[in-house]
């Protein structure tokens, strides 16, 4: 029986940690719905196995430990028929995830800075795919477009944004 | 070799085969300095989801759907959340850590509040638990928090039906709802519409032939004609619909709130407001920085839920009288709680002339649902706050903000600009001086208890 000291460091922990961790599992599963169901899955583990949790280490790496297992079960399991094998960009990404924590914030606000300077039929093409969550059919029907011209389209906003996010980082020292 | 980048852009976009996605992961596994990349690219694709989509700044907690969802998807989705919030009960109950109030199996609903609320059949009382049924309300307000997150105020006369924690039909009458992600999916049911909630506050108006006009305020609702198999459409914030009996369409009308401005400060927490305090009408053009009144104090609930991960330093924690809320006193807010927070904005001076304003004061008094865990007054503090506490959208401008600090010739018994918190914490009274340079205060209000495992908001780290 844990203590309600236990319960409240767990929560805390856990709450940090959940955004990464979600985000970790939803670099594998592009479905919402299938993120959501498996980071429950990994939250029962983490509850069940929190004693076990060595405080002198991050919690966030352990929990992607965790998170990695649970992964890795899933994903063999979606793709039992196909040769695709996750286990080498699972071990790696959950690492990255880690290594990148620390700055998603300062990554995030930058982004916020980067999206509002985006303008004209990039904007369109943007709030189309994220804030509506149309497919790139969708969106091309829409917009009397081809859809791999939404692609590419898609793909060069990305690319400025990326650029965007690294000088506004590097002016801050962040790079 | 294709060109790796491009490849991640089309995985995120679901363009990808299999025996691609299987070249790319390869490619991902193979070196450490891909899978860097590759996971930087998924956090701005997951972080610009988060900030496009958002709702009350309410990031929400993963990407698009990548295609249109069928309706037992999202259903699924709700069972997905549903399942959250029994992790945290779980997690809770298991370890003794909180004790939740006894709900007899079939109560899904809680009355939360009542205003001079003339119910039909019987006596209700606030904290009386509710199930499936009917609730006939001849006259005033009544405030029903559903299990699920869900809060709904009625304004009578109202013929309502509870069906279950998902669903409810309105017959006639006024409706205004806030409904959490753990509740999305949600279904208002009138006899001329089918409304489904998609994240988002709204408000019902049903008339006594069934007429039925819906305004949302916040987020996205789904609507469609009663026992229709057409496609919902789509409503957004700041517009309004309206269905007629035996019409075959669902008609644009403008957008007016006026009908729910009593019920929707309720929904909003908000019990009352009185003296010169005004609770602002609901919709994306009433938002600070957006909306000014000069000649009131005007409320804006900035965010619904905010779960505090480190400490939160405010100027005012304790109940008592103050005389003026110094900028330098600070507290903190203990990490772990899930906060609400408002923003009380007060610029009266323009409702008198010059000659008033040395001797007019201003004063007006807020009750709110839950305690009040801290007040905000300084410019510091409000500026360092705006990220998280304030309104996502709102602009809150460079200029200096909150409580002007104490004169040298203040008296402490001089009867003016005094900050009240009461005893229990609900009700905040202030009595100013219209010539004192008091502008904004935010007010941190103890949201749910039993929602802070559930549905945090990512990212939410306060930096004090």
């Amino acid at each position: 029986m844990k203590d309600s000291d236990s319960v409240q460091r767990m929560t805390l922990e856990w709450t940090r940690a959940q955004p990464s961790v979600r985000r970790f599992i939803g670099s594998f599963l592009l479905d919402r719905n299938e993120v959501e169901d498996l980071l429950q899955e990994v939250a029962l583990v983490v509850v069940a196995k929190f004693e076990n949790w060595d405080s002198r280490r991050p919690f966030i790496g352990w929990s992607l430990g965790i998170a990695r297992r649970v992964l890795l079960a899933h994903l063999r399991k979606k793709y039992r028929d196909s040769k695709v094998e996750f286990l080498d960009a699972i071990d790696q990404v959950a690492w990255s995830f880690e290594k990148l924590e620390p700055q998603s914030e300062q990554m995030k606000d930058a982004l916020a800075g980067c999206l509002e300077q985006i303008r004209g039929q990039s904007k369109t093409i943007l709030s189309l795919r994220y804030t509506d969550g149309r497919g790139l059919k969708e969106i091309a029907q829409q917009l009397s477009m081809s859809s791999s011209n939404v692609g590419v389209t898609l793909h060069r906003i990305r690319e400025t944004l990326r650029r965007c996010i690294d000088r506004k980082l590097k002016a801050e020292g962040l790079a | 070799m294709k060109d790796m980048i491009r490849q991640i852009d089309r995985y995120l976009d679901d363009d990808l085969d299999e025996l691609e996605i299987g070249e790319l992961f390869e490619w991902v596994g193979g070196d450490a300095a891909n899978a860097d990349r590759f996971a930087r690219h998924m956090l701005l694709h997951q972080q610009t989801t988060e900030l496009l989509s958002c709702r009350d700044g309410e990031p929400l907690s993963y990407p698009p759907f990548l295609d249109p969802t069928p309706r037992n998807r999202r259903y699924l989705w709700v069972a997905g959340a549903a399942l959250t919030a029994s992790l945290a009960l779980t997690i809770f109950i298991l370890f003794g850590g909180w004790s939740p109030h006894q709900h007899p199996n079939d109560t899904i609903v809680e009355i939360a509040y009542l205003s001079n609320a003339q119910l039909a059949g019987r006596k209700y009382s606030p904290g009386d638990l509710l199930g499936p049924g009917l609730l006939d309300l001849e006259t005033g307000i009544v405030r029903l928090d559903f299990d699920n997150g869900a809060t709904l105020t009625l304004q009578g006369p109202a013929h309502f039906e509870i069906i279950d924690r998902d669903k409810t039909r309105l017959d006639n009458g006024i409706l205004t709802a806030t409904i959490p992600e753990s509740a999305i999916g949600f279904e208002v049911i009138t006899p001329t519409m089918g409304v489904v909630d998609m994240g988002t506050s709204f408000g019902v108006s049903v008339g006594a032939d069934g007429e039925t006009d819906l305004c949302v305020f916040e987020g996205k609702v789904e609507v469609s004609l009663t026992d229709s198999v057409e496609t919902p459409q789509l409503v957004r914030e700041g517009n309004a619909v309206r269905s007629k009996p035996s019409a075959d369409t669902i008609d644009d009308v403008d957008y007016s709130t006026e009908r729910y401005e009593n019920a929707w400060p309720i929904t909003s927490g908000v019990f009352q407001a009185n003296g010169l305090m005004k609770f602002v009408s609901p919709g994306p053009d009433f938002i600070p920085g957006k909306f000014e009144d000069s000649e009131r104090i005007v409320v804006f609930l900035e965010r619904s839920r905010v779960l505090l991960t480190s400490d939160l330093t405010v100027n005012v924690t304790q109940p008592g009288q103050y005389t003026r809320v110094r900028r330098r006193d600070t507290h903190p807010i203990p990490a772990g709680q899930t906060v609400r927070s408002y923003l009380l904005q007060l610029n009266p001076i323009g409702a008198f002339t010059q000659d008033e304003v040395e001797r007019a004061r201003v004063i007006g008094q807020i009750t709110f649902d839950r305690p009040i865990l801290g007040l905000i007054g300084g410019t510091t503090l409000l500026n360092r706050t705006d990220r998280f506490l304030g309104h996502p959208f709102g602009d809150y401008g460079e200029s200096r903000r909150g409580i002007e600090p104490s004169r040298p010739d203040d008296q402490p018994d001089s009867g003016r600009d005094h900050v009240t918190l009461s005893q229990d914490r609900r009700t905040l009274s202030l009595d100013l001086s219209a010539s004192s340079a008091v502008d904004q205060i935010r007010v941190v209000v103890a949201a749910q208890q039993t929602d802070s495992l559930s549905r945090p908001e990512s990212g939410m780290d306060t930096q004090d």
